[in-house]
Protein backbone atom coordinates (compact mmCIF):
# COMPACT_ATOMS: atom_id res chain seq x y z
CA UNK A 1 0.00 0.00 0.00
CA UNK A 2 2.85 2.34 0.82
CA UNK A 3 4.16 1.93 -2.74
CA UNK A 4 0.74 2.67 -4.23
CA UNK A 5 0.56 5.82 -2.12
CA UNK A 6 4.01 6.94 -3.27
CA UNK A 7 3.10 6.35 -6.92
CA UNK A 8 -0.10 8.37 -6.52
CA UNK A 9 1.93 11.15 -4.87
CA UNK A 10 4.39 11.15 -7.76
CA UNK A 11 1.60 11.31 -10.34
CA UNK A 12 0.01 14.20 -8.47
CA UNK A 13 -3.12 12.12 -7.81
CA UNK A 14 -3.21 12.68 -4.06
CA UNK A 15 -3.72 15.60 -1.71
CA UNK A 16 -1.10 17.71 0.02
CA UNK A 17 1.26 15.91 2.34
CA UNK A 18 1.73 17.00 5.93
CA UNK A 19 4.49 16.96 8.55
CA UNK A 20 6.18 13.54 8.67
CA UNK A 21 5.09 12.43 5.18
CA UNK A 22 6.15 15.75 3.69
CA UNK A 23 9.57 15.55 5.34
CA UNK A 24 10.17 11.96 4.23
CA UNK A 25 8.96 12.63 0.67
CA UNK A 26 11.26 15.63 0.35
CA UNK A 27 14.29 13.52 1.30
CA UNK A 28 13.21 10.57 -0.84
CA UNK A 29 12.73 12.72 -3.94
CA UNK A 30 16.06 14.45 -3.24
CA UNK A 31 17.97 11.16 -3.23
CA UNK A 32 16.21 9.97 -6.40
CA UNK A 33 16.88 13.33 -8.10
CA UNK A 34 20.60 13.05 -7.37
CA UNK A 35 20.58 10.01 -9.67
CA UNK A 36 18.11 11.30 -12.27
CA UNK A 37 19.60 14.78 -12.67
CA UNK A 38 23.11 13.30 -12.70
CA UNK A 39 21.97 11.10 -15.58
CA UNK A 40 20.58 14.12 -17.45
CA UNK A 41 23.78 16.16 -17.02
CA UNK A 42 25.70 13.16 -18.36
CA UNK A 43 23.33 12.92 -21.35
CA UNK A 44 23.69 16.64 -22.13
CA UNK A 45 27.48 16.48 -22.06
CA UNK A 46 28.04 13.21 -23.90
CA UNK A 47 24.95 12.86 -26.12
CA UNK A 48 22.42 15.66 -26.46
CA UNK A 49 24.75 18.56 -27.26
CA UNK A 50 25.85 16.80 -30.48
CA UNK A 51 22.38 15.84 -31.73
CA UNK A 52 20.01 17.51 -34.21
CA UNK A 53 16.23 17.02 -34.11
CA UNK A 54 16.23 13.51 -35.58
CA UNK A 55 18.96 12.46 -33.20
CA UNK A 56 17.15 13.88 -30.17
CA UNK A 57 13.87 12.27 -31.30
CA UNK A 58 15.60 8.90 -31.67
CA UNK A 59 17.31 9.37 -28.30
CA UNK A 60 14.03 10.26 -26.56
CA UNK A 61 12.13 7.37 -28.16
CA UNK A 62 14.53 4.78 -26.75
CA UNK A 63 12.36 3.13 -24.04
CA UNK A 64 14.93 3.48 -21.25
CA UNK A 65 15.66 7.14 -22.06
CA UNK A 66 11.93 7.92 -22.34
CA UNK A 67 11.28 6.27 -18.98
CA UNK A 68 14.09 8.08 -17.17
CA UNK A 69 13.21 11.41 -18.82
CA UNK A 70 9.60 10.98 -17.70
CA UNK A 71 10.67 10.11 -14.14
CA UNK A 72 13.07 13.07 -14.07
CA UNK A 73 10.30 15.48 -15.04
CA UNK A 74 7.81 14.01 -12.55
CA UNK A 75 10.24 13.86 -9.61
CA UNK A 76 11.60 17.35 -10.39
CA UNK A 77 8.20 19.03 -10.18
CA UNK A 78 7.23 16.89 -7.16
CA UNK A 79 10.40 17.89 -5.28
CA UNK A 80 9.94 21.51 -6.34
CA UNK A 81 6.38 21.59 -5.01
CA UNK A 82 7.47 20.18 -1.65
CA UNK A 83 10.29 22.72 -1.41
CA UNK A 84 8.12 25.69 -2.37
CA UNK A 85 5.55 24.67 0.24
CA UNK A 86 8.22 24.88 2.95
CA UNK A 87 9.30 28.33 1.75
CA UNK A 88 5.68 29.56 1.65
CA UNK A 89 5.00 28.18 5.14
CA UNK A 90 7.95 30.20 6.42
CA UNK A 91 7.27 33.52 4.73
CA UNK A 92 3.53 33.75 4.09
CA UNK A 93 1.76 34.08 7.43
CA UNK A 94 -1.70 34.94 6.11
CA UNK A 95 -3.39 31.54 5.98
CA UNK A 96 -5.82 32.27 3.14
CA UNK A 97 -2.99 33.58 0.98
CA UNK A 98 -0.82 30.61 1.84
CA UNK A 99 -3.55 28.12 0.99
CA UNK A 100 -4.23 29.87 -2.28
CA UNK A 101 -0.55 29.81 -3.24
CA UNK A 102 -0.48 26.05 -2.52
CA UNK A 103 -3.26 25.56 -5.04
CA UNK A 104 -1.56 27.77 -7.64
CA UNK A 105 1.57 25.63 -7.40
CA UNK A 106 -0.54 22.47 -7.53
CA UNK A 107 -2.24 23.68 -10.73
CA UNK A 108 1.18 24.39 -12.22
CA UNK A 109 2.39 20.91 -11.25
CA UNK A 110 -0.68 19.24 -12.77
CA UNK A 111 0.06 21.09 -16.03
CA UNK A 112 3.68 19.85 -15.99
CA UNK A 113 2.58 16.25 -15.30
CA UNK A 114 0.07 16.35 -18.16
CA UNK A 115 2.58 17.90 -20.58
CA UNK A 116 5.15 15.27 -19.62
CA UNK A 117 2.79 12.34 -20.17
CA UNK A 118 1.42 13.72 -23.43
CA UNK A 119 4.93 14.37 -24.80
CA UNK A 120 6.54 11.11 -23.73
CA UNK A 121 3.52 9.17 -25.00
CA UNK A 122 3.55 10.78 -28.44
CA UNK A 123 7.35 10.52 -28.72
CA UNK A 124 7.49 6.80 -27.89
CA UNK A 125 4.28 5.65 -29.59
CA UNK A 126 4.46 8.08 -32.50
CA UNK A 127 7.90 7.00 -33.70
CA UNK A 128 7.34 3.23 -33.53
CA UNK B 1 -7.49 37.91 7.32
CA UNK B 2 -6.67 35.20 9.82
CA UNK B 3 -3.06 34.91 10.87
CA UNK B 4 -1.61 31.74 12.24
CA UNK B 5 -0.53 31.92 15.88
CA UNK B 6 2.95 30.62 15.15
CA UNK B 7 5.67 33.24 14.71
CA UNK B 8 6.73 34.08 11.17
CA UNK B 9 10.12 32.56 10.57
CA UNK B 10 12.92 32.98 9.74
CA UNK B 11 13.25 36.75 10.05
CA UNK B 12 15.99 37.38 7.56
CA UNK B 13 16.69 40.89 8.81
CA UNK B 14 17.39 40.11 12.47
CA UNK B 15 20.21 37.62 12.01
CA UNK B 16 23.86 38.46 11.77
CA UNK B 17 24.96 37.31 8.33
CA UNK B 18 27.32 34.39 8.54
CA UNK B 19 28.38 31.39 6.47
CA UNK B 20 25.63 29.05 7.66
CA UNK B 21 22.56 31.21 7.10
CA UNK B 22 23.93 32.61 3.84
CA UNK B 23 24.33 29.11 2.42
CA UNK B 24 20.89 28.20 3.72
CA UNK B 25 19.15 31.09 1.99
CA UNK B 26 21.16 30.37 -1.16
CA UNK B 27 19.80 26.83 -1.06
CA UNK B 28 16.26 28.22 -1.10
CA UNK B 29 17.02 30.81 -3.76
CA UNK B 30 18.68 28.26 -6.04
CA UNK B 31 15.82 25.84 -5.44
CA UNK B 32 13.28 28.46 -6.41
CA UNK B 33 15.27 29.36 -9.53
CA UNK B 34 15.49 25.70 -10.51
CA UNK B 35 11.72 25.34 -10.09
CA UNK B 36 11.17 28.04 -12.70
CA UNK B 37 13.82 26.58 -14.99
CA UNK B 38 12.45 23.06 -14.51
CA UNK B 39 9.46 24.20 -16.52
CA UNK B 40 11.74 24.68 -19.53
CA UNK B 41 12.51 20.96 -19.33
CA UNK B 42 8.80 20.29 -19.94
CA UNK B 43 8.74 22.80 -22.80
CA UNK B 44 11.78 21.09 -24.32
CA UNK B 45 10.23 17.60 -24.05
CA UNK B 46 6.96 18.96 -25.48
CA UNK B 47 8.81 20.52 -28.41
CA UNK B 48 10.40 17.14 -29.25
CA UNK B 49 6.94 15.59 -29.45
CA UNK B 50 5.45 18.39 -31.57
CA UNK B 51 8.01 18.24 -34.37
CA UNK B 52 11.09 19.62 -36.05
CA UNK B 53 9.90 23.22 -36.52
CA UNK B 54 8.87 23.68 -32.90
CA UNK B 55 12.02 21.93 -31.68
CA UNK B 56 14.27 24.17 -33.78
CA UNK B 57 12.38 27.29 -32.65
CA UNK B 58 12.69 26.33 -28.97
CA UNK B 59 16.34 25.33 -29.45
CA UNK B 60 17.23 28.66 -31.05
CA UNK B 61 15.69 30.49 -28.08
CA UNK B 62 17.54 28.20 -25.64
CA UNK B 63 20.94 28.82 -27.24
CA UNK B 64 20.58 32.58 -27.80
CA UNK B 65 23.36 34.62 -26.10
CA UNK B 66 21.06 35.91 -23.33
CA UNK B 67 19.79 32.39 -22.66
CA UNK B 68 23.34 31.02 -22.53
CA UNK B 69 24.15 33.64 -19.89
CA UNK B 70 21.11 32.50 -17.90
CA UNK B 71 22.05 28.82 -18.34
CA UNK B 72 25.45 29.55 -16.80
CA UNK B 73 23.67 30.93 -13.71
CA UNK B 74 21.25 28.01 -13.82
CA UNK B 75 24.00 25.39 -13.89
CA UNK B 76 25.72 27.18 -11.01
CA UNK B 77 22.43 27.13 -9.08
CA UNK B 78 21.93 23.48 -10.01
CA UNK B 79 25.36 22.27 -8.89
CA UNK B 80 25.09 24.33 -5.70
CA UNK B 81 21.63 22.98 -4.86
CA UNK B 82 22.76 19.45 -5.80
CA UNK B 83 25.83 19.50 -3.53
CA UNK B 84 24.22 21.44 -0.68
CA UNK B 85 21.29 19.02 -0.86
CA UNK B 86 23.71 16.15 -0.24
CA UNK B 87 25.05 18.19 2.71
CA UNK B 88 21.47 18.44 3.99
CA UNK B 89 21.06 14.66 3.65
CA UNK B 90 24.13 14.14 5.84
CA UNK B 91 22.58 16.40 8.47
CA UNK B 92 19.41 14.31 8.24
CA UNK B 93 21.34 11.22 9.32
CA UNK B 94 22.87 13.25 12.15
CA UNK B 95 26.34 13.93 10.78
CA UNK B 96 28.31 17.17 10.38
CA UNK B 97 26.71 19.47 12.94
CA UNK B 98 29.92 20.74 14.59
CA UNK B 99 30.70 24.38 13.75
CA UNK B 100 34.04 23.41 12.24
CA UNK B 101 32.43 20.69 10.10
CA UNK B 102 29.68 23.09 8.98
CA UNK B 103 32.20 25.62 7.73
CA UNK B 104 34.36 23.02 6.00
CA UNK B 105 31.43 21.27 4.29
CA UNK B 106 30.01 24.67 3.29
CA UNK B 107 33.31 25.70 1.73
CA UNK B 108 33.59 22.35 -0.08
CA UNK B 109 30.08 22.78 -1.51
CA UNK B 110 30.72 26.32 -2.76
CA UNK B 111 34.14 25.59 -4.28
CA UNK B 112 33.11 22.25 -5.80
CA UNK B 113 29.98 23.78 -7.35
CA UNK B 114 32.11 26.49 -8.99
CA UNK B 115 34.52 23.86 -10.30
CA UNK B 116 31.72 21.64 -11.65
CA UNK B 117 30.05 24.61 -13.37
CA UNK B 118 33.36 25.59 -14.98
CA UNK B 119 34.00 22.00 -16.10
CA UNK B 120 30.47 21.70 -17.51
CA UNK B 121 30.84 24.79 -19.70
CA UNK B 122 34.40 23.91 -20.65
CA UNK B 123 33.02 20.62 -21.91
CA UNK B 124 30.20 22.34 -23.84
CA UNK B 125 32.31 25.07 -25.44
CA UNK B 126 35.34 22.95 -26.27
CA UNK B 127 33.19 20.38 -28.08
CA UNK B 128 30.92 22.76 -29.96
CA UNK B 129 33.82 24.43 -31.78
Amino acid sequence: MIYLKRILNLLCLSGFEYAKDHWKSQRETAVILVLLSGWFIYQILFNLQYLDYDGVLFWASEPLNALILCLLSLYLIYHAELGLQVILEDYVSTLSLRTMSFYVIRAFRIAVVLITFYSIFSITVGTN
Amino acid sequence: MSKEKQPLSPHLSVYKWQVTNTLSILHRLSGFALFIVGFSLSIWILSISIGQEMFDAISSIFISPIAIGLWVLVTQAFFYHFLNGIRHLFWDIGKGFETRELKISGAIVVILSLILTALFWLCIFSDSN
